[in-house]
């Protein structure tokens, strides 16, 4: 008799890892094809067309690029979050409330030209950490659990902009839309060549996935990141303050989507704007790509490249099919639901033994 | 005297602002009860929302909106019960991945929708004689839709079967600890399914409300972290059905608010009311430490069940 | 006795868990009507497991059950009930927030409306029969461990129970609550039901048990009634002892005595509150000196976890004082969550307790390779087996993970050395190696152990403190003619 045989195992190698996450990406566009073919669409005909408009063409690949900065720097942030087991989903307040730095640096601040990019930065990250850590204090001391107050910020600062470009900060260059004022050339991130990647930002994604690489794996900090994320007991046995490490957790973290605001505003829009046209829900999907890349700071770099490709795919469907580009979130949500869920089987190891 | 009219018709509609939240709210403490976190609820708010429009839109009777979007809510539901109860993800995130995928299948399917206004809803009405009563006449019995009553009888009803029964008994018990639950020959999957169910049923029916009654029509994403606040509302509730009552409709009152304030502070600061009230509420509650303990979560709120590993 | 048949007998139980350790291994079993059947067997000899396969929790890889004699399958707990096969775990199955009534119908399919009618009824019945004094609408958290027992024990009778097992049930009790649970068992044996009595103390077992049956690393090594023990004497206990140990009972330790130095830590008139804001340590005073080890024993729960958190400086004291020489190694009870981090490497394991030290990090880096030289230095020391020091903590066996634990605690310059538990649910090997090097440890530094296991406390220890509800009774050297009333010191006598 043929029999099933399943067996528990405590770490899945890194194959398996790989390839049950290849395969929940597939299964997802496999999933996606019946809202295609509920549109009159043929999938396999749409994918073609996807592919060659993303990864086809150089045009193609310079948006998934630009695409992918603000999913980096909020991927990346948000992994060390996770690693410290805090969850934060408030990466797309701290990105917007990162903008609004960035706006009030560019527009406001007065300072030469010179000063005004890095001055951007600065202001960027500074609103998304001080957002973050909004949440820290309120988990540290007063034990509110940080899924909701993340999430709440989020439609806090949602609506801070929204309050300041229809108020205070409405642009008189700007008839009846509720903008602010274009900034000024000086403050205008520079692209490279023709494409719209605004390179600063990509190479500040670039170093974030560096330090937070060295941090996790190198230093004190990322040491007591991985205890306080794997067990709070032996955290409090090894002496390791809770507040104190998650405070540098959520400053790195909220400053990543902050910087990531201050790159899609000085980078693309050249003002503040509506908060769904700043962010195309960057914050969430960077949930996605950090979980996508298990804990490992560099796979972001896959993760936030594929992720960019899935954005640039709806753009495709929305010019190419008419489709809504919501159906990214779809996309995301069922990732999401696969890969979850093959969490729990890659424990597993199923093998078929013949038995008498 | 105008300030007395005032706050009557504040608290009067504060129930039909709070009624989509009080059922969403009742649904995720019956979720949440039975052991099962499902953060979820925007997600599933959101389909019903959509269901229940285009249903009522195309039949033009907003009962089957109401019936098709506790369906869909409750559909939704079992994907987060079939994850969280037979593969034992972690439930954060399947319950975000939930919200993703409503948000954006609703996105996709609604865009040819949006804009297009209702033309049948609930009738308001005043219930004859009760409305005379001295203020809680004005207040409770004084145009309102049928919904608002639901909603109340959904509480009373809710809250009998948890404390009053012995279905009540066993889905807290299931909740504090499956293990006992499972030794005494209860079915803890199955408790724990229909909990999840009931949770999604009365989200749809909360979506429904929104874009039937509260707004008749259709907008991509019109839930607008209401199904967050629900979350925090179960919290604030103690996970009692009637105290459910009491913070739908403080919250009610903070959105009707935000929209009769509006003449002197700018509207997007008056939105940020609730949201600020979320995180707020709990933190005011978690320094109370007694109340906290006697009174706190589920023991086993999120943590998945299974017989042999213990 | 006449012969009769058994109501349930197990023939060939074998259960292997996931990670291959054989529970239990062909085991036959026969439980007869109006007879309290004592199962003995150290932590781990497969007792618990049996009783959770026979009452539905587990289910058995082979093996057949019979209920008077015709066969039956007992897959789940509902089916173990409709069989009257119930059992009183030694972790109550009780939900601390729910009243006696709600705990006790549970699952019992009573009216949906009134659920609770007819229980008041029940319970006073049983009171009755009895002699309790259980109150339907006190909540459970309200009661003593005792009370709950009794909870638990009605909650059984009320579903019919006609074959009660009871799982260690006297670990959390008084004597004098001991005693009233036997009353209990005897009224209920002379009422025709079957008892199956789990527990590792032979001398109770003598008192009350009419057959004894003893398992050894899952297997029975004997069967017999107790009468036949009890006429034989002193000399048939001894063997029983030993087929249940396989060895000797009391080990003998092979200790040198060090002369004292000076000490370590000084207790004076401490008190602690627990989680819920009760006085747990409610004024303890001693000292550690170093060169020796001061045992303190008690049943769980007497306070020794908050005295342990208190010194070692996890929780504040509520009033009185300690002060404490040096540094501080500390073996924590919970080697699993607490003292290791599972999805950590040994490597990083092994600074846990000491990775601020400026050997291990200058600033805020790590100094990784030599973090990788000390735990391979320690791993050799220690003979902590493991592939390398990149191998998870969650891989190693119980007692290699102790190992690691202990190497990292005593390698520290250790003045005073907590140890909580420390060979809790190890295999004999690494608890010897353990007690082992606690003992050398006393040239440099005070133990502090602390353990239920009266027999390890009387083979370590110089001292001895016992502990009960909060407070603590010091007892000298020698202990050889003191060791009843230590054990009675424990049970509060």
């Amino acid at each position: 008799m043929l029999r099933l045989k399943i067996e528990k195992r405590l770490t899945p190698t890194w194959k398996v890892v790989f390839s049950v996450t290849v395969l929940s990406i597939f299964l997802a566009f496999f999933v996606i094809g019946f809202i295609f073919l509920g549109y009159g669409i043929n999938p396999v005909k749409a994918y073609i067309e996807i592919l060659i408009e993303t990864v086809g063409n150089f045009y193609g690949i310079t948006q998934i690029l630009w695409q992918s900065i603000p999913l980096l720097l909020c991927g990346v942030g948000l992994l060390l979050a996770f690693k410290a087991s805090f969850w934060n989903i408030g990466a797309e307040g701290q990105l917007l409330m990162g903008s609004l730095g960035a706006t009030w640096a560019a527009l406001f601040s007065g300072l030469p030209d010179f000063l005004l990019i890095p001055m951007i930065f600065i202001l960027g990250f500074a609103g998304g950490a001080i957002w973050g850590l909004v949440s820290t204090v309120l988990k540290a001391k007063f034990k509110v659990n940080e899924v909701i107050t993340t999430l709440m910020m989020n439609y806090i600062a949602m609506n801070i902009i929204l309050y300041l470009i229809h108020g205070p900060w409405k642009g008189e260059e700007m008839k009846g839309f509720a903008y602010t004022n274009s900034f000024p050339q000086p403050a205008w991130l520079p692209t490279l060549g023709m494409s719209y990647i605004h390179w600063p930002t990509l190479i500040m994604g670039l170093v974030a996935v560096a330090v937070i690489y060295l941090i996790i794996s190198r230093t004190k900090l990322g040491y007591e990141v991985k205890v306080i994320g794997q067990s709070q007991k032996a955290a409090k046995y090894a002496g390791i303050s809770y507040f104190q490490t998650i405070f540098w957790v959520m400053l790195i973290s909220g400053g990543c989507a902050g910087l990531a605001g201050a790159g899609e505003v000085a980078g693309v829009h050249h003002m503040l704007r509506h908060p769904d046209q700043i962010s195309l829900g960057y914050g969430y999907t960077g949930i996605i790509v950090a979980w996508l890349a298990r804990g490992n700071p560099i796979v972001t770099i896959l993760t936030s490249l594929l992720f960019g490709a899935i954005y640039v795919a709806g753009d495709v469907m929305q010019l190419s099919f008419g489709l809504p580009f919501q159906i990214v979130n779809v996309f995301t949500g069922m990732i999401l639901f696969f890969l979850i869920s093959s969490d729990h089987l890659m424990r597993y190891k199923i093998s078929f033994r013949r038995e008498e | 005297m105008e300030w007395q009219l005032w706050i009557i018709e504040t608290l009067r509609r504060a129930l039909a602002y709070g009624t989509p939240l009080l059922l969403g709210t009742l649904g995720e403490i019956y979720t949440e009860r039975s052991g099962i976190l499902n953060l979820g609820v925007e997600g599933m708010m959101i389909l019903g929302a959509f269901t229940g429009f285009v249903t009522t839109f195309v039949t033009g009777n907003p009962w089957i909106g109401f019936l098709m979007g506790a369906l869909v809510g409750g559909a939704a539901s079992l994907i987060h019960a079939f994850l969280s109860i037979n593969l034992r993800v972690i439930q954060v995130v399947s319950g975000l991945a939930l919200t993703l995928f409503g948000l954006g299948l609703t996105g996709v399917l609604g865009r040819g929708w949006e804009g297009q206004p209702l033309k049948v809803s609930l009738e308001m009405f005043s219930v004859p004689y009760l409305k005379e009563i001295p203020i809680l006449g004005p207040i409770v019995f004084t145009e309102q839709n049928v919904l608002v009553y639901i909603g109340i009888g959904f509480a009373l009803l809710l809250w009998i079967v948890l404390f009053k029964t012995s279905w009540g008994i066993t889905i807290r018990s299931v909740g504090e600890d499956p293990a006992t639950a499972d030794a005494l020959g209860i079915n803890i999957p199955l408790v724990r399914y229909l909990c999840t169910f009931i949770g999604g049923v009365l989200a749809g029916i909360g979506g429904a409300y929104l874009s039937i009654i509260y707004r008749p029509s259709w907008t991509q994403g019109m839930t607008s972290g209401m199904g967050w606040i629900v979350i925090a509302l179960t919290i604030f509730s103690l996970w009692h059905p009637l105290m459910a009552i009491v913070g739908s409709y403080i919250f009610g009152s903070l959105f009707y608010l935000s929209f009769r304030l509006q003449p002197w502070v700018a509207p997007e600061l008056l939105t940020i009311m609730p949201y600020l009230f979320t995180i707020l509420a709990p933190m005011f509650l978690n320094v109370h430490r007694t109340l906290r303990r006697r009174m706190g979560a589920p023991a086993a709120l999120g943590i998945p069940y299974s017989r042999e590993e213990e | 006795m006449q012969k009769r048949d058994a109501i349930i007998s197990m023939k060939g139980i074998t259960k292997t868990f996931p990670g291959g350790l054989k529970a239990n291994d062909n085991i036959d079993l026969d439980i007869y009507q109006g007879e309290i059947h004592a199962v003995l067997g150290e932590n781990g000899a497969g007792k618990s497991t049996l009783m959770n396969i026979l009452s539905g929790i587990y289910r058995a890889d082979s093996g057949e059950f019979f209920l008077n004699c015709k066969p039956v399958q007992i897959k789940s707990p509902k089916e173990a009930i409709s069989h009257g096969i119930i059992m009183v775990h030694q972790h109550f199955r009780l939900i601390p927030p729910h009243t006696v009534a709600e705990n006790i119908v549970l699952g019992l399919g009573t009216s949906f409306l009134s659920p609770l009618k007819g229980i008041e009824k029940s319970i006073k019945e049983f009171n009755e029969q009895y002699n309790l004094s259980i109150h339907p609408k006190t909540r459970i958290c309200d009661l003593s461990v005792g009370e709950q027992q009794r909870v638990e024990i009605v909650k059984a009778l009320i579903r019919g129970a006609s074959i009660l097992i009871l799982d260690e049930p006297t670990s959390v009790l008084t004597p004098q609550e001991a005693k009233e649970l036997f009353g209990i068992l005897e009224k209920m044996k002379k009422e025709g039901k079957a008892i199956i009595f789990i527990t590792h103390k032979l001398e109770e077992v003598l008192e009350i048990a009419d057959h004894i049956t003893i398992l050894r690393k899952g297997k029975v090594t004997a069967s017999m009634p107790s009468d036949q023990i009890a006429k034989k004497g002193s000399e048939a206990k001894s063997e029983l002892a030993m087929k249940m140990v396989g060895r000797e009972v009391i080990l003998k330790v092979e200790k040198e005595s060090f002369s004292l130095g000076n000490t370590v830590l000084e207790v004076d008139n401490l008190k602690v509150l627990d989680d819920r804001g009760i006085e747990a340590v409610k004024g303890v005073s001693f000292s550690v000196n170093r060169g020796e080890v001061f045992g303190i024993v008690g049943v769980a729960g007497n306070g020794q976890g908050p005295l342990v958190e208190a010194i070692t400086g996890l929780r504040p004291p509520s009033s009185g004082s300690f002060t404490v020489k040096g540094d501080v190694g500390y073996i924590p009870e919970d080697r699993l969550s607490m003292g290791s981090v599972g999805d950590l490497t040994l490597a990083e394991n092994s600074i846990l307790t000491d990775y601020k030290n400026s050997c291990f990090s200058r600033h805020l880096l790590l100094n990784l390779s030599y973090i990788r030289e000390y735990a391979e230095i320690l791993m050799i020391k220690f003979s902590v087996v493991a592939p390398n020091v990149n191998t998870r903590a969650k891989q190693l066996s119980g007692g290699n993970l102790q190992r690691l634990i202990l190497a990292r605690e005593l390698s520290k310059n250790t003045q005073l050395l907590v140890a909580e538990q420390p060979t809790h649910g190890l295999d004999v090997g690494s608890i010897e190696f353990v007690w082992k090097f606690l003992l050398e440890q006393r040239k440099n530094a005070g133990i502090l152990l602390i353990s239920g296991d009266l027999s390890e406390v009387l083979s370590l220890s110089d001292r001895i403190g016992v502990m009960f509800q909060g407070k603590v009774t010091i007892f000298e050297s020698p202990f050889s003619d003191k060791i009843e009333e230590i054990g009675l010191k424990m049970t509060g006598f």
